[in-house]
């Protein structure tokens, strides 16, 4: 199974716009939607999602368990006392809810971030808004691309400082530090640099003047066209169904929500629709080309 | 004109746009004439404050300045932020002296035979009359008749605070009760009681403690209580001005 192995993925090779949208949407919607479902399902989607990208997912549990143990410390609000903290203050059972939920957020909106970073590159986001914001967009590319590039940069300076016979490893402390300090100092000049030379270049290549065009290979096909009218019907029905109590859940000062019903269902699987777009995007591509491949084979 | 508008767009837009957000966000907020301020008027109750309920503070004699055994300044706050208390009435006790005794028997078995009891109630009446300002999730805990506790007798022992007594009141009535310790002002500020917490009815809204009718003007760890007194702890909706205690809050 050759084609399986290292496939580019095929969300990633939508439209900008589609991608950016897609991410806008499902992150404020993991961060509204408050409703333990439609918190496990944009979790779930976004595990998925993430896994499929070979992104790690172990520092998500510390995360976790940090938010879900901090809330019943910190907050002692709710109906269900169950016992009384040292500080006097009551933990309650909503609070631990509520911690749990929380930490289902915010795990769910770091791992789409984590796959944004995979899927929006700099050169998709300069696309999008080089025109409207030049400088703004220039300078959030440049800073989103820093820390890479600082850790690639300072991989190599380590290099260069060990081979002109500066150990960083088996000295004394003191000589660690001063030789830690020197690269941190050799980083901070070459990223000042580095940020003048590449707004400087910027300049010179007219960079944000009216009229200015630029080439890009983006195009925006049938596919995207669909994708696009499936991210506006997903939005529309979960603004409406936002709007019209569908995920209404209540933590403080006691828990409450509304009914289980149909309404309520459709609005859950659209939620999930919408989260599981691009799995889906990805699942049908592979099996057309599955498709594709034995057609060839047999024919041939 | 039109050069400088093509040239400027985007500032433009921008600059709008965040104009509208900050007016909307100012307006949602309540800020805005009409919804609660602007309007800030001390309201007739402040004639029919302390003095219904019992001794006429007339407060600055030199004659009561004897009395209160501080040797502060009439005019000059104390460590922790707090005006000279009116003349007969009990200055604050710091917890960290007073508590003491109150610590070591902090049981309050212990306390039934020394004798000292004192009266404690919880209302939030006042919410009855705002509810158009109260948050939806907690409209429904609102007691029906404003009673979160009735008028309640408790044994204590010597040198407890208000806050003592409150906590553990409470704690044996299983009414959840969340407090802040303040170190500025050296006690703890309650932040809500059986779930109504401060700013859920508006944002002028909180609660407020008084002994024996008097809103004392330093915080509920402060207060000394000695046997008899009447301890209230009130929910007010507009700076105290509707239950009363407009002064204690400047």
């Amino acid at each position: 199974m050759k084609n399986t192995v290292s496939r580019q993925d095929t969300f990633a090779g939508c439209h900008p716009l589609v991608n950016f949208l897609f991410f806008a949407l499902v992150i404020m919607f993991s961060m509204c939607l408050m409703h333990p479902v439609c918190l496990l399902i944009s979790l779930c989607s976004a595990a998925v999602y993430a896994a499929k990208q070979k992104k790690s997912l172990r520092f998500l549990l510390p995360l976790m368990t940090l938010t879900a143990v901090l809330n019943p410390l910190l907050t002692h609000a709710g109906m269900t006392i169950l016992t009384y903290l040292p500080s006097g203050n009551p933990l309650t059972l909503e609070s631990i809810w509520y911690g749990l939920a929380a930490a289902a957020m915010l795990s769910a909106v770091v791992l789409w971030f984590s796959c944004y970073n995979g899927v929006m590159t700099s050169d998709k986001f300069v696309f999008l808004f080089g025109r409207v914001i030049p400088s703004l967009s220039l300078v959030l590319s440049m800073s989103l691309r820093f820390v890479p590039r600082f850790q690639a940069q300072m991989r190599v300076v380590r290099e260069a400082q060990r081979a002109v016979g500066r150990e960083t490893t088996g000295r004394s402390i003191g000589a660690l530090a001063k030789n830690g300090i020197k690269i941190f100092s050799i980083m901070i000049t070459w990223s000042l640099e580095n940020a003048i030379e590449t707004a400087d270049s910027m300049r010179s290549r007219g960079y944000g003047l009216p009229g200015r065009t630029a080439f890009s290979i983006y195009h925006f096909d049938r596919r995207d066209k669909l994708a696009l009218c499936c991210l506006g019907f997903c939005s529309t029905y979960l603004f409406a169904g936002w709007a019209a109590g569908g995920a209404y859940f209540q933590y403080y000062p006691y828990v409450d929500y509304g009914r289980f019903t149909p309404f309520s269902a459709s609005f859950f699987a659209v939620y999930l629709l919408l989260c599981l777009m691009p799995v889906l995007m990805d699942g049908a591509a592979q099996r057309s080309w599955k498709v594709t491949q034995a057609g060839g084979q047999s024919n041939a | 004109m039109k050069k400088w508008f093509k040239k400027n767009k985007w500032t433009v837009i921008v600059s709008v746009f965040v104009l509208a957000m900050l007016a909307f966000s100012f307006w949602y907020g309540g800020s805005a004439p009409g919804a609660r301020g602007w309007s800030v008027m001390p309201r007739n109750t402040t004639t029919t404050e302390t003095e219904a309920v019992g001794e006429p503070h007339s407060s600055k004699t030199p004659q009561a300045q004897t009395s209160a055994e501080d040797e502060v300044p009439e005019t000059a706050k104390d460590a922790y932020l707090t005006d000279p208390t009116p003349a007969g009435k009990p200055a604050p006790v710091e917890p960290q002296n007073g508590g003491e005794t109150g610590a070591e028997a902090a049981n309050p078995t212990a306390s039934a035979e020394t004798g000292l009891t004192c009266t404690i109630s919880i209302s939030c009446k006042t919410i009855l009359d705002n509810m158009s300002l109260c948050d939806p999730a907690k409209a429904k805990i609102v007691p029906e008749d404003g009673w979160i506790l009735n008028s309640t007798a408790v044994p204590f022992t010597e040198g407890e605070s208000v806050f003592d007594i409150l906590q553990r009141v409470c704690q044996q009535k299983g009414i959840q009760m969340e407090s802040k310790w303040v170190p500025i002002y050296n006690s703890a500020y309650i932040e809500g009681i059986d779930n109504l917490y401060d700013f859920d009815v508006g944002e002028n809204s909180g609660w407020m403690y008084k002994v024996n009718g008097w809103f004392p003007n330093y915080g509920c760890s402060r207060y000394c209580v000695k046997s008899g007194n009447t301890i209230d702890f009130v929910y007010t909706c507009d700076q105290g001005n509707d239950v009363g205690g407009g002064s204690a809050v400047r």
